[in-house]
């Protein structure tokens, strides 16, 4: 049997609505992009059977101060990477004996507490998720 | 335990423009030394902030226009404050509100709330951020394969993020006869790390500077990237 990670993402308001949460195998995953300073979407495959759409997770995170003084730099900043980088190390991060269920981001404020993976909050950066299901 | 492979457009800290006419579209394009590709470089979204420096005070900047702020992004507030246009001084305009396209800004004139009237000899400096499709990364199970399309570029080819028939593809532009380091360079980035399955930096442009795999064997000048559905075609 394969073990594989199930990436689990919720908005707000304790999932009473179309959308408010979904979960992915890891495996239907396809990629990311930056859409602006401050999203990224990631996509899986649909769950339409047609494999010719996509579903999405667009993530918010941070954008970074810069200014002309100290020539820092607005594309420079990495906060997108950071959050590629983290959904990459938690999307391989299964292993034996453990749920794999991971979650990259719950925004829901009412989680049970003390219940291993399904407690967490998943990535600091992300302040927001959107996502679509096909 | 797959690698995902992360690439980042070329793009500079900031490009700047000295104006020779009074037009409101540059009377020329940024260098392609400094911001990559200027085809198709048209996301105003990737423009942080815009400044505009006064040759001689000849301009005209709207009320709404910013006056010599030290902030430039993202906690940009505009003024409405009347402007005094003087020799030398820099005004700030609103990037959203301006259009870009193949590497020429154009400015609203002064009448458009945010705009400013260009005048000869003005200096316009861009200063970019992440925007749409300036930075990706790829599982390496969509890696579909490694083409070379002549002695300088090698394109790489991924299945399509959002299901397209037609793969994604990543360009790049080499020294002559790089293809086999391009190639390496992949196969280095997909097999590093078999037992962690880890995020590889494969090429990044940021402010200016190429940095790619293995200190840039291949002398990548250029990436070029094209998914299908892009911009508007995404998932969202």
């Amino acid at each position: 049997m394969r073990q594989e990670n199930y990436l689990y993402f919720a908005l707000a308001g304790n999932n009473d609505a179309d959308k408010d949460m979904a979960m992915f195998p890891a495996s239907t995953f396809r990629g990311a992009v930056s859409m602006s300073s401050t999203t990224v979407e990631f996509f899986f495959a649909p769950q339409d059977g047609t494999g010719t759409t996509a579903n999405g997770v667009l993530m918010t995170h941070a954008d970074i101060a810069s200014n002309t003084t100290d020539g820092s730099s607005p594309y420079g900043n990495d906060v997108h990477y950071t959050v590629m980088e983290k959904f990459a190390q938690l999307k391989s991060g299964n292993r034996a004996n453990t749920t794999n269920f991971t979650v990259i981001k719950d925004l829901n404020d009412n989680l049970p507490t003390n219940e291993g993976p399904i407690s967490s909050t998943g990535l600091t950066e992300v302040t927001a998720l959107a996502i679509t299901i096909h | 335990m797959e690698n995902y492979l992360y690439f980042r457009k070329n793009r500079p800290i900031s490009a700047s423009h000295t104006q020779d006419g009074t037009q409101q579209a540059m009377t020329a394009a940024f260098l392609v030394a400094d911001i990559g590709a200027v085809a198709g470089n048209d996301n105003i979204n990737e423009i942080a902030a815009i400044s505009i420096t006064s040759a001689d005070g000849g301009g005209t900047g709207h009320a709404s226009v910013l006056f010599t702020p030290t902030t430039i992004t993202p906690t940009l507030a505009y003024s409405g404050s009347a402007l005094a246009i003087a020799t030398g001084t820099v005004h700030w305009v609103e990037p959203s509100t301006q259009a870009y396209a193949n590497g020429i800004l154009t400015i609203d004139a002064h009448g458009v709330a945010g705009g400013y009237t260009l005048d000869d000899d003005d200096i316009i400096t861009a200063y970019w951020k992440t925007g749409l499709e300036t930075a990706f990364m790829y599982p390496v199970s969509a890696l579909k394969g490694i083409v070379a399309t002549s002695d300088t570029v090698t394109v790489v080819h991924f299945a399509s993020i959002v299901g397209s028939a037609t793969d994604d593809t990543v360009t790049f532009t080499h020294a002559a006869l790089g293809f086999e380091k391009v190639c390496k360079m992949i196969n280095d980035a997909c097999n590093g790390y078999p037992k962690d399955g880890r995020m590889i930096s494969v090429y990044d442009g940021h402010d200016g500077i190429v940095t790619s795999l293995n200190n840039n064997p291949a002398a990548i000048t250029l990436m070029e990237y094209a998914p299908q559905g892009g911009a508007a075609g995404m998932a969202t």
